[in-house]
C-alpha cells in the first residue's frame, strides 16, 4: 500500500503542470471598485469599423438601484455621446421573459428610460443569470463588434449551465464584460446550507474558484473564515464567462476599506477596537498570484487533480472530516485526476451535547492526537513537493490546512482541559469561595446539558495568548508555542493575502457549560388560505449571515 | 453566618472608605453662591447624585440665585422627570429673568405643550443679545418655523460673531437643510461690510455652489489674520466641499492646531481639499506644533499609510519626553509591537503629570507584568491616575482570565475614597494567589 502511495505521488509529480499555464481570475479582473470606470471602459472605447452593439443585461437587485446605477449609466452615455453615434445599445433585464426588453438601438434615451423603470422594481429572488445571458446572446445580429455588459451584484452564484452559456457566447462571438460584487474566498456559504430553496435546475455555488478549494467548517470555529474573507475576485461562473470570451471583470463595492474590525461573532482579548494590524494592507501581487483558475470546471479539476499541493490538501481534508475535525468532506474525489463529488458530512464527535465531561475529554484528546498525526502526514507530503511546482493558490490552501490542524488541536486540548479541570470545579459545592474580586462562576443548581463555546480571535496572532489563562493549563503551552510557530511562518508569507486574512478570522475557543433552555409552546400551524399562490414561486434570497453580505456591501480587498 | 459576617465587614470597610457627603441644601447654596469654583464643584456633585429632592430646592432658590448659577440649575432640572419639574417651569414663566422665562417655555414646548410656542416666541424676542447664545441649547429638537424666523432675525449686523456662529449651527441642524430664508439672511449679513459676524457669514456661503467669491474674500482675511480661523472653526466641522482657494487655509490651520481635539475635523478638511499635503502637515504638527496637539497628530498619522513608520516611533520612544514616549508606546502596541511596554511601565511608576496617561496606555497591554504596576497606581495621589488604573485593571483582568468571573465591587475599592488601602490590599492578595 505504501509503495502504491509513493508511486501515486511520483505520478502526480510527473504529471504536475508548469505553473500559470491556464488563465486565472487575476488576468481578467480589472482594478477599482467604482461604477463609473467599467462604464467608461465599455462605452468610451474606440468603435471598430463595422460599428458596435452593446447589450446591457441587468440583474435588477435592490443594491444596484440604491447605488444609482441608472444615473451613472445615463451620465456615461452623455459623457461618451460622440463616441456612441454608431453604437447600438440594448437592454436586457434578468428575470424578464426573453431577457431583452429594449432591442439594440441608436435611440439611447429609450434604453436609459427602460433601465430606470427596471430598477424601480428591484427583484429580491434568486435569478438565473446564466439562462438569461444565453437568451440575450442569441439576439445579437449583424456584423458588428458584440459586447454584452452583464451587471449583477448578487446572482452569479445561481448556476445552471455555465459551459452551455460559454458555448452560446463563443458561437455568437460576444465579448462579455461583467460588473459584479467581490465574492468571498472559496465561498462555502451555500454548501453549508444545502436545504436552501433555489430556482429549478440551478445549483447555488458562489466561491471565486470552480471548486471549494479551502477546507471549511473546522471544529470549534464559530463561523467559516473563508465565508468572511474577501476573495479579490468575482464568483467563478462570472469570471469564466469573461475569461472564455476575451472579456473583463469589474468589481463594485459600496464598502471601501474602513476601520479595522478584529473579528466577527468572536471576542478580541487584546484590544478595544483600536487595533492597527501591520498586515492589514493587501499585497496586490500576492492577491493576484493566489487567484483561482478561470477555466471550465472540468479543466480546473484536471489541473487541480494533477497538483501535488491540492492532492495533499484534499487527502488531509478527507481524513480530517472522517476524524470529525471538519464538518464536511471535500466535494472532490481524487483519482489519477480530480472529479466533482458529493460533499458527504464528516464524523460528528458529539462533544457539545453531553454533560459527561470525562467522556467528552477523552474523545477530544483522541481527536487531538489525530490532528497531530494528520498534521505530520501533511507536512511530510508538503516537504516532498519541489519548490515552485504546482499552483500557488493550492500551496496556500495546503499550508492553511496545516495551521488549522494545529489550531484545532489546541482547541481540542483546551476543551479536554475544560472538561477535566474547569467544568467539574464549577459544580463542586466543596470548592472554596474564590478570593474577591473573583466570584463563583456559576450560581445555579440545575444540571448542565452540554458544553457551549465561542471564539477568542486570532487577529493579534498567537503570542498574546501566552499570558492568558486558558483551559488546559500548562499542558497547553507547548501546543500554543507550536501554533505560534506555524501561524507566524504562514503569516510571514501570506499575511497580506486573502489566505492570511482568512487565518486571522479563526479563533481559539472558550468553553462553558450549557443548561436546558426555557421552552414555550410552538406556534400553531396556520391553516391554508385561498390567498396562497398555486404555482411554483421563485424563492427569495435570504439575508446572508456570517459577516459578509454576499453582495456589493460585503468585505472587500479594496480598489485593486 | 460566616458569609453574613464577611458581607457586614465588607460593607463597613466600604462605608468607612467613602468621604462624608455634603447635604443637598449645602450644594444648592454653593450652586447659588458667588464662588465659581465651588459652583462648578457643586454642579458636578449634584449631576452625579440625580436626587429628585433637588427639584423642590431649586424651585425655591432658582430665581434668587445670581445669573451665573441659572444655567447649571436649568441643566439640573432637565435631568429630572418632566412631570416633577413642570410646576417649577410654570412658576418660571412669570420670572423677572428673561432667560429663565425662555428656558421654562422651551422646556414646556419640548415636552409637548405646543400651545406655549407663542409664549416662547415672546420670551425669545425679549431676550437681551448677551443671553441669546446661552438659550440655544434649550431649543434643541424644536423644529418650529416661527422659532426659526426669530433666530434668523438675530443674524443682525450688530450681532457678535459668536452669536452668528451659534445661530447658524443651530439653524443648520434644526432646519435639516439650508433653507432659502436662512441663506438670504446670511447673504444680507455678508453683504454688509459693517457686520460683526461677516466672516462667519462668508464661511457659511463659501460652501454654497456659488461660494467662490465668498471663499476668495474669506481666504484673504484668514491669510492676513490666521488666528481668526479659530473663531470660525466650528462652521467647518461638517467638512463640506469648499472652493480650492481655502485649501491652504485649512492646511495652515492643521499645522497650527491648538489641541488634539482640533485635529480630526481639520484632517477631514485637508483630506478633502489637498490630500497630497496631509501627511506633511501632520508631520509638521507633530514636530513643530503645539504640545497639546501633537498627540492628535500622532493618532492620525498612526492610522495612515506612510504616516508613521516604526523608525519614527522608536525615535519617539527613545526620547526623554514622557508624552511622546507614551503616545509612541500606545501606537506600537496597537500595531502588535510591544517594544513600548518597558517605557510605559517605567513611566507609570513615576509621579508626574504623565502618570494618568501612562496608566491608561498600560491598560491597552494585555500583559501580566502590567497588573502589579496598575495595582500600585490605585493608591496614587492623583485621582485621574487612580481612575485610569482602576478602569484599565478591570478590563485587563477580565481579558487575562477569561474563565474567571469578577465582581469588582466586592473588593471595596473606590478611586475617590479617602482610604483605599483595604481595596488595594484585596486586589494585591488576589493577584498573588493566582501567580
Amino acid at each position: 500500500m505504501r509503495l502504491l502511495d509513493r508511486l501515486a505521488s511520483i505520478a502526480v509529480l510527473v504529471l504536475a503542470p508548469l505553473p500559470a499555464q491556464l488563465p486565472t481570475a487575476a488576468a481578467i479582473t480589472e482594478p477599482g471598485r467604482t461604477l463609473t470606470r467599467p462604464l467608461d471602459v465599455v462605452f468610451g472605447s474606440p468603435v471598430e469599423q463595422y460599428g458596435r452593439t452593446i447589450l446591457v443585461v441587468v440583474d435588477p437587485s435592490a443594491a444596484l438601484a440604491e447605488q444609482g446605477f441608472a444615473t451613472a449609466f445615463a451620465d456615461t452615455l452623455l459623457k461618451h455621446g460622440k463616441n456612441l453615434t454608431t453604437t447600438r445599445i440594448g437592454l436586457g433585464v434578468v428575470g424578464q421573459k426573453g431577457c431583452v426588453v429594449t432591442p439594440p438601438t441608436l435611440e439611447h434615451a429609450t434604453v436609459v428610460t427602460a433601465l430606470r423603470a427596471a430598477l424601480q422594481r428591484p427583484a429580491a429572488e434568486f435569478l438565473n443569470v446564466y439562462a438569461d445571458v444565453r437568451a440575450a446572446a442569441a439576439t445579437f445580429s449583424g456584423a458588428t463588434e458584440r459586447v454584452l455588459l452583464l451587471v449583477t451584484m448578487d446572482n452569479g452564484d445561481v448556476e445552471d449551465d455555465v459551459e452551455q452559456t460559454v458555448s452560446v457566447l463563443q458561437k455568437q462571438k460576444v465579448r462579455v464584460v461583467v460588473l459584479t460584487s467581490e465574492t468571498t474566498l472559496a465561498d462555502s456559504y451555500w454548501a453549508a446550507r444545502p436545504y436552501q430553496e433555489k430556482p429549478r435546475g440551478t445549483t447555488l455555488t458562489g466561491g471565486d474558484s470552480a471548486v471549494i478549494d479551502v477546507p471549511w467548517g473546522w471544529l470549534f470555529q464559530i463561523a467559516a473564515a473563508n465565508e468572511m474573507t474577501p476573495a479579490g475576485f468575482a464568483m467563478w461562473g462570472l469570471s469564466r464567462l469573461a475569461a472564455a470570451t476575451n472579456g473583463k471583470v469589474f468589481l463594485h463595492s459600496t464598502a471601501p476599506q474602513t476601520a479595522h474590525d478584529c473579528s466577527y461573532l468572536s471576542r478580541c482579548l487584546f484590544c478595544t477596537g483600536d487595533h492597527l494590524p501591520p498586515d492589514d494592507a493587501w499585497n496586490e501581487q500576492l492577491l493576484g498570484q493566489l487567484g483561482p483558475l478561470a477555466t471550465s470546471r472540468q479543466e480546473a479539476m484536471k489541473e487541480l487533480g494533477a497538483d501535488p499541493w491540492f492532492r495533499a490538501m484534499v487527502e488531509t481534508w478527507r481524513a480530517a472530516a472522517d476524524a470529525g475535525l471538519v464538518r464536511d468532506n471535500p466535494a472532490v474525489r481524487l483519482t489519477i485526476t480530480a472529479e466533482a463529488d458529493r460533499a458527504r458530512p464528516g464524523r460528528d464527535l458529539d462533544l457539545n451535547d453531553t454533560a459527561n465531561f470525562e467522556r467528552a475529554a477523552k474523545r477530544a484528546e483522541e481527536a487531538a492526537a489525530k490532528c497531530k498525526v494528520l498534521a505530520e502526514q501533511l507536512v511530510a507530503k508538503l516537504d516532498k513537493i519541489p519548490a515552485g511546482s504546482g499552483l500557488a493558490r493550492a500551496e496556500a490552501g495546503a499550508r492553511y490546512t496545516r495551521v488549522l490542524l494545529q489550531l484545532t488541536r489546541v482547541n481540542l486540548l483546551s476543551f479536554a482541559g475544560f472538561c477535566r479541570d474547569v467544568a467539574p470545579a464549577l459544580f463542586d459545592k466543596g470548592e472554596p469561595e474564590p478570593l474577591p474580586p473573583e466570584v463563583r462562576n456559576l450560581d445555579r443548581d440545575d444540571r448542565p446539558v452540554g458544553i457551549g463555546w465561542s471564539n477568542l480571535c486570532l487577529c493579534h496572532g498567537v503570542k498574546p495568548f501566552f499570558g492568558v489563562e486558558l483551559a488546559g493549563g500548562k499542558e497547553l503551552v507547548p501546543e500554543l508555542v507550536e501554533l505560534d510557530r506555524v501561524y507566524s511562518a504562514f503569516q510571514a508569507r501570506y499575511a497580506k493575502s486573502q489566505f492570511g486574512y482568512a487565518l486571522r478570522r479563526n479563533g481559539i475557543a472558550q468553553f462553558w457549560p450549557t443548561f436546558p433552555g426555557i421552552t414555550g409552546k410552538l406556534p400553531r400551524n396556520r391553516p391554508k388560505t385561498d390567498s396562497e399562490p398555486n404555482g411554483p414561486v421563485t424563492p427569495k434570497r435570504p439575508p446572508r449571515e456570517g459577516g459578509s453580505s454576499g453582495g456589493a456591501t460585503g468585505p472587500t480587498t479594496g480598489g485593486r | 453566618m460566616r458569609t453574613a459576617s464577611r458581607a457586614l465587614a465588607l460593607a463597613c470597610l466600604v462605608a468607612a472608605a467613602l468621604p462624608a457627603q455634603k447635604s443637598l441644601e449645602q450644594l444648592v447654596d454653593e450652586l447659588g453662591g458667588t464662588d465659581a469654583g465651588l459652583r462648578a464643584q457643586a454642579y458636578n456633585d449634584l449631576i452625579r447624585r440625580r436626587d429628585p429632592e433637588i427639584v423642590a430646592l431649586l424651585g425655591k432658590r432658582l430665581e434668587s440665585m445670581p445669573a451665573d448659577g441659572h444655567q447649571f440649575a436649568l441643566y439640573l432640572l432637565q435631568q429630572q422627570l418632566f412631570d416633577t419639574t413642570r410646576p417649577v417651569y410654570m412658576k418660571l414663566l412669570g420670572s423677572d429673568w428673561p432667560k429663565l422665562r425662555t428656558a421654562a417655555a422651551a422646556r414646556l414646548v419640548v415636552a409637548g405643550e405646543k400651545e406655549r410656542v407663542p409664549v416662547l416666541c415672546k420670551a425669545l424676542d425679549e431676550l437681551p443679545t448677551a443671553e441669546r447664545s446661552s438659550v440655544l441649547s434649550f431649543l434643541y429638537s424644536l423644529e418650529d418655523a416661527r422659532l426659526h424666523e426669530i433666530l434668523r432675525s438675530w443674524l443682525a449686523a450688530d450681532a457678535p460673531q459668536h452669536l452668528v456662529i451659534n445661530v447658524l449651527e443651530h439653524l443648520e441642524r434644526s432646519e435639516r437643510t439650508r433653507s432659502k430664508a436662512t441663506l438670504a439672511a446670511v447673504r444680507a449679513l455678508a453683504a454688509n461690510q459693517e457686520s460683526k459676524g461677516r466672516l462667519a457669514a462668508l464661511a457659511w456661503i463659501a460652501a454654497e455652489a456659488d461660494g467662490e467669491g465668498a471663499a476668495n474674500e474669506l481666504a484673504k482675511a484668514l491669510t492676513a489674520e490666521p488666528q481668526t480661523f479659530w473663531q470660525l472653526d466650528r462652521l467647518f466641522e461638517r467638512a463640506r466641499k469648499y472652493p480650492k482657494v481655502l485649501a491652504p487655509v485649512f492646511e495652515k490651520a492643521l499645522r497650527t492646531a491648538r489641541s488634539q481635539h482640533d485635529v480630526p475635523s481639520l484632517v477631514a478638511l485637508v483630506r478633502t481639499h489637498s490630500p497630497e499635503s496631509l501627511v506633511e502637515a501632520l508631520r509638521s504638527l507633530l514636530t513643530e506644533g503645539a504640545e497639546a496637539a501633537r498627540k492628535g497628530a500622532l493618532a492620525e498619522l498612526a492610522t495612515m499609510a506612510g504616516g508613521l513608520d516604526s523608525k519614527d516611533l522608536q525615535t519617539m520612544l527613545a526620547g526623554n519626553d514622557p508624552e511622546p514616549k507614551l503616545a509612541a508606546a500606545d501606537v506600537l502596541r496597537r500595531r502588535d509591537d510591544l517594544s513600548g511596554l518597558p517605557a510605559a511601565l517605567a513611566l507609570a511608576k513615576v509621579e508626574g503629570k504623565h502618570r494618568a496617561e501612562a496608566a491608561r496606555v498600560l491598560g491597552g497591554f494585555r500583559e501580566r507584568s502590567v497588573v502589579p504596576v496598575l495595582i500600585d497606581c490605585l493608591d496614587a495621589p492623583d485621582a485621574q491616575v487612580r481612575q485610569n488604573a482602576w478602569t484599565a485593571l478591570q478590563q485587563l483582568m477580565r481579558d487575562l482570565f477569561p474563565y474567571r468571573r469578577f465582581d469588582f465591587a466586592k473588593c471595596g475599592y473606590e478611586p475617590n475614597a479617602a482610604d483605599r488601602s483595604a481595596g488595594v490590599l484585596t486586589l494585591r492578595t488576589w493577584w498573588q494567589s493566582v501567580q
